[in-house]
């Protein structure tokens, strides 16, 4: 079998036009045969078949075409028609890289996606095909956070990375080093580590019913709820009876500031940077608002797009370390706050049921870092309990 | 068709729709027909209308504005968009100041055409884009061909203004067809600027004049494939005057083939953000060639000159910070 | 010489007139500026005043004048309008451009002015190109300096010309001064030797009577209407300075230089008074005019 490939025709081009197939496909052409008209900015070339056989098309009349591109294949007449790879079908939707990934994974057909009908297909698209968890925005493939204990980020410092005049020069490349978002989580993380002294408390707990629960307040907001949603919500219900764990300890060490309402910060990471955008009165907000702030957030977290506003004024922050094997996550206290929580990701758990009888459940790990000089070991544990009596009863 | 065929279409039509339009320009004659072609034909159907010239672009722009002082309507075609500096006087000085200086409105149907650009290896002065120095002269214009929108169409806005414009060519461009692009993008022309885009509300916009419209729409596609980030391209036909009508996005990237400082872009960032400051958040991000004469040699010339990489990675660093 | 009166006395005194006009008008300029009155700069053509009244008696109504930065004996010759060439210059109402262009920047059909050296010639060409396509038998006039040789454009545009046999009578003022260079520290060879390395043709004029002078040209300018161009270089003196007060010869150089008036005046002194208080009305009248306005943009 012989290839037909685009000579290179002269040197303004970088494309030509496939004008038109002088011999049809599936005919048998004699050696040096015109075959093909092609049409340069300049001129029109004829392509001849470089050996006698059957020819096969693989590239339509009125195509644009590139050096070295093969358009056509000779089948040796003599060693019988080879069947030749299909082309690939014309007209089919563009799948995204992403996407495309997410195919694999699944092990899902091109057939079944172009099924589809979208001219686009986004990773999302994916995901619903196969009722898999569903990406929060429409416009990018959101994983969560990876287990970093670096997870709180300075909100002005944050600003920045929106906030710059970007002239690009084609001759400039990347400085080295670290990014500028990164930079900045540096920077929190030194000032933490430095000024608080933090504790750590961890507590296992059972989210089954609150999984449960999800997929009906998930349809009721129309917005994705999950565990992220559910423990914002929790920690928000905890402001009333535990109100030193959302207050702010003056520089001084002394001055304790109670806050009025609980503000949470949730860390939103899509690969890009980390973000610690605020729900704003997360202890007199319905599930349904929480969700919908989370969606605004996670959407400008894919594209950069947070206001000063969204990042500003958290008295409490949750982590959240959803990748499917993390069992355990310390994270850092946010300087200006006092506690943060971890939650990782729900696992199956064998367990005695009140008969003694083993039983399953699904539970996750929720940690508690807090500064130790505004709490003790006791207000953490109740803190947690708390939280996971909302969970499992709201 | 061909870009080239499209602009030697539109030449032929104004010709042959005004008794009184004149093309002037060096190695115009057929069968030769200009430089890059586009005037192919062009001498054999009007032989008195179409005037090759001495290597004189001082002169040739200045009889065409003498042409339009008296009322006819003149066309020049410079060989080389570098060559304007040559004709800067009667273009700046005469032509365009002719329309007001005189204290009541002149008409000067003058259209100025420039082959621009890189990407073919002609070296450091026969491949610029003068964009900038053309902007802000009191009664001149600036257009650019686009493969967007029919070169008539263009020429008869041109035209209606009663005024010298310029008429930036990109090299590159000539042999490209025209209205071609890839899927899912569509294309489509509303009050003479040409969107391209894939109907969804898009998250970022790219403005760049036409003669970057290929690698535009290649750094656009490779944004959507590889980060699902939906762009909108934005090619205005003119340049200048800026005005510009932006759907609400967070984030506006303006690429173009000028070199650094002073640039086009640098006034449509300003355009932009006077007039869509609240969607915004984030400043214009310009994208340009190098501040730097532009190489003969191709690796040389690609470092400088603004590829389709180049505005993808100014994209993806304007979304993601 | 003088304009004489012989066969056409009407147009002799219009010829006297005419340049009896141009000089008041440029010393009754030269007064404003000393006072103050006049803003920014002016080129006044004091000694060649006889050139464009010779040459406008040449020239037909779709005939085209381009005129330079010393364009007031231009326009003056051409239109008997000095109240609107003074309100350009003053910047009042009744203004020819509405005080947009100035001294240096004036347009009426048929006539046109600009302040850059040589840009004009180009822009002559492209008219005669026009006139020979639509008003056959009519030229396009420019009037250039000696300094003007300098540019480049002049030598494209002559080249043009030339090739293309357009209708372009292209008047040489040459007053041997280039604002404060001497001629011959500005030009290597003649203007006649350019002329003639273009192969085109070439006359030189010295007189100062606008009649003997048009006879001289009349056959000339009839050649260069059926598309032979034509380079009429005067030799004028300038007897100004170059803009106002900025003369660098020596006063006993310009005051040895010839000047046609004093015999004029003496020859026609009721003429020359008639024209002296005419300029000095227009100068009350467009001096208590309100400021020019520019309307139409």
């Amino acid at each position: 079998m012989a290839e037909i490939a685009v000579p290179k025709l002269n040197t303004n081009d970088d494309s030509y036009v496939l004008l038109a197939w002088l011999a049809p496909d599936g005919q048998a052409v004699p050696a040096g045969a015109p075959v093909a008209e092609v049409e340069t900015s300049k001129a029109v070339e004829e392509l001849t078949a470089a050996a006698g056989g059957v020819l096969r098309h693989r590239a339509a009349a009125g195509a644009d075409i590139t050096p070295g591109q093969v358009i056509a294949l000779v089948d040796d007449l003599a060693a019988g028609p080879v069947e030749a790879p299909a082309p690939p079908p014309a007209g089919g939707p563009t799948i995204t890289a992403p996407a495309l990934a997410r195919m694999a994974e699944l092990g899902i057909s091109a057939e079944r996606v172009a099924a589809l009908g979208r001219p686009i297909v986004r990773r999302a698209d994916i995901d619903a095909l196969t009722g898999a968890a569903p990406a929060p925005t429409a416009s990018t493939a959101s994983t969560v956070d990876t287990v970093d204990t670096a997870s709180i980020v300075d909100t002005v410092d944050t600003v920045e990375t929106v906030d710059t005049a970007d002239t690009v020069d084609a001759l400039g490349g990347p400085s080295a080093g670290l990014s500028r978002n990164q930079r900045a989580v540096a920077r929190t993380v030194a000032r933490s580590a430095a000024t608080i002294p933090a504790a750590y408390t961890a507590m296992t707990v059972d989210v089954g019913a609150a999984l449960e629960r999800a997929p009906r307040l998930t349809r009721e907001a129309r917005r994705p709820v999950g565990l992220a949603e559910l423990f914002v919500a929790a920690i928000g219900s905890a402001h009333a009876t535990h109100p030193m764990c959302f207050a702010r300890l003056d520089d001084d060490g002394v001055t304790l500031h109670p806050a009025g309402a609980a503000h949470v910060g949730v860390t939103v990471d899509l690969g890009e940077g980390l973000y610690v955008p605020v729900v704003r009165d997360a202890d007199t907000a319905t599930i349904g608002a929480i969700a919908r702030t989370l969606t605004r957030h996670r959407v400008a977290a894919a594209g950069g797009t947070f206001r000063q506003a969204d990042l500003d004024g958290a008295n409490i922050t949750l982590t959240l370390h959803l990748d499917a094997h993390v069992s355990l996550a310390v994270p850092i206290v946010f300087p200006g706050q006092t506690c943060a929580v971890a939650v990782t990701a729900p696992r199956p758990e064998l367990y005695l049921d009140g008969d003694g009888r083993p039983a399953t459940r699904t539970v996750t790990q929720v940690g508690l870092a807090y500064d130790h000089r505004v709490i003790n070991g006791r207000e953490a544990a109740r803190f947690l309990t708390a939280l996971a009596q909302t969970v499992k009863e709201p | 068709m061909r870009v080239a065929d499209n602009i030697n279409a539109a030449l032929h039509s104004v010709l042959a729709g005004d008794e009184r339009a004149y093309l002037i320009g060096e190695d115009l004659l057929d069968p030769y027909g200009g430089a890059f072609k586009v005037a192919r034909g062009l001498s054999t159907r009007f032989p008195d209308r179409v005037l090759s010239t001495p290597i004189s672009e001082s002169a040739m722009t200045g009889v065409a504005a003498g042409l339009a002082l008296a009322g006819d309507t003149a066309i020049v075609e410079y060989m080389f968009a570098d060559f304007l500096t040559l004709g800067f006087d009667p273009l700046v000085n005469f032509a365009a100041k002719s329309v007001t200086m005189y204290g009541t409105r002149l008409p000067m149907r003058l259209i100025v055409r420039c082959p621009s650009g890189g990407g073919r290896g002609y070296g450091p002065t026969h491949s610029q884009t003068l964009t900038k120095h053309l902007i802000g002269v009191p009664g001149l214009a600036v257009f650019e061909m686009s493969p967007f929108r029919d070169a008539a169409e263009v020429f008869a806005e041109m035209l209606a203004l009663a005024q010298p414009c310029v008429f930036v060519e990109d090299k590159i461009l000539y042999t490209r067809r025209m209205h071609a692009v890839p899927h899912p993008f569509t294309a489509s022309v509303r009050d003479g600027v040409a969107y391209v885009g894939t109907g969804e509300p898009p998250d970022l916009v790219l403005v760049a004049p036409g003669g970057t419209a290929g690698r535009a729409v290649a750094a656009l596609h490779r944004l959507l494939i590889e980060d699902e980030i939906a762009g909108l391209l934005v090619v205005p036909s003119r340049l200048y005057p800026v005005s510009l009508d932006l759907p609400p996005v967070p984030h506006v990237v303006v690429a173009e083939d000028g070199t650094a400082g002073g640039t086009w872009g640098a006034e449509v960032a300003q355009h932009v953000h006077a007039r869509h400051f609240a969607d915004l958040a984030a400043p214009v991000t310009l994208v340009h060639a190098a501040g730097a004469v532009i190489p003969a040699a191709p690796h040389l010339e690609r470092e400088v000159l603004v590829t389709a990489g180049t505005i993808y990675d100014a994209m993806v660093r304007t979304v993601r910070g | 010489m003088l304009p004489a009166l012989v066969d056409a006395p009407d147009q002799v005194r219009a010829d006297r007139a005419a340049m009896l006009l141009i000089r008041h008008f440029e010393t009754a300029l030269l007064d404003l500026f000393a006072r103050g009155e006049l803003s920014g700069t002016t080129h006044t053509c004091l000694g060649q005043e006889h050139v464009p009244v010779a040459v406008s008696g040449l020239l037909g109504p779709d005939d085209h004048v381009l005129s330079n930065h010393r364009g007031h004996g231009h326009y003056l010759a051409r239109f008997d309008d000095p109240e609107g060439l003074l309100a350009e210059i003053m910047g009042r109402a009744g203004a020819v451009c509405h005080g947009v262009g100035g001294s240096q920047h004036i347009h009426r059909p048929g006539y046109l002015s600009t302040g850059v050296q040589g840009e004009s010639l180009p822009v002559a060409a492209g008219l005669a190109l026009h006139l020979r396509r639509h008003r056959p038998g009519a030229l396009a006039c420019v009037y250039i300096g000696d300094g003007s040789w300098g540019e480049g454009a002049v030598y494209e545009a002559l080249n043009l010309a030339a090739l293309w046999h357009l209708p372009l009578l292209v008047v040489v003022e040459h007053n041997g001064i280039a604002q404060s260079t001497p001629t011959g520290q500005a030009m290597a060879g003649t203007v006649a030797g350019r002329a003639a390395a273009f192969g085109l043709a070439h006359t030189r004029i010295t007189g100062t009577d606008p009649a003997a002078i048009r006879a001289g040209l009349a056959p000339l300018v009839a050649r260069v209407r059926a598309g032979e161009p034509l380079i009429a270089e005067f030799h004028v003196p300038r007897l100004g300075p170059h803009s106002k007060g900025d003369d660098t010869r020596p006063a006993e150089q310009v005051a040895a230089l010839p000047d046609w008036y004093p015999a004029l005046a003496a020859a026609a002194p009721e003429l020359d008074r008639a024209q002296r208080d005419r300029v000095a009305r227009v100068v009350a009248d467009v001096s208590a005019r309100p400021p020019a306005e520019w309307t139409d943009r």
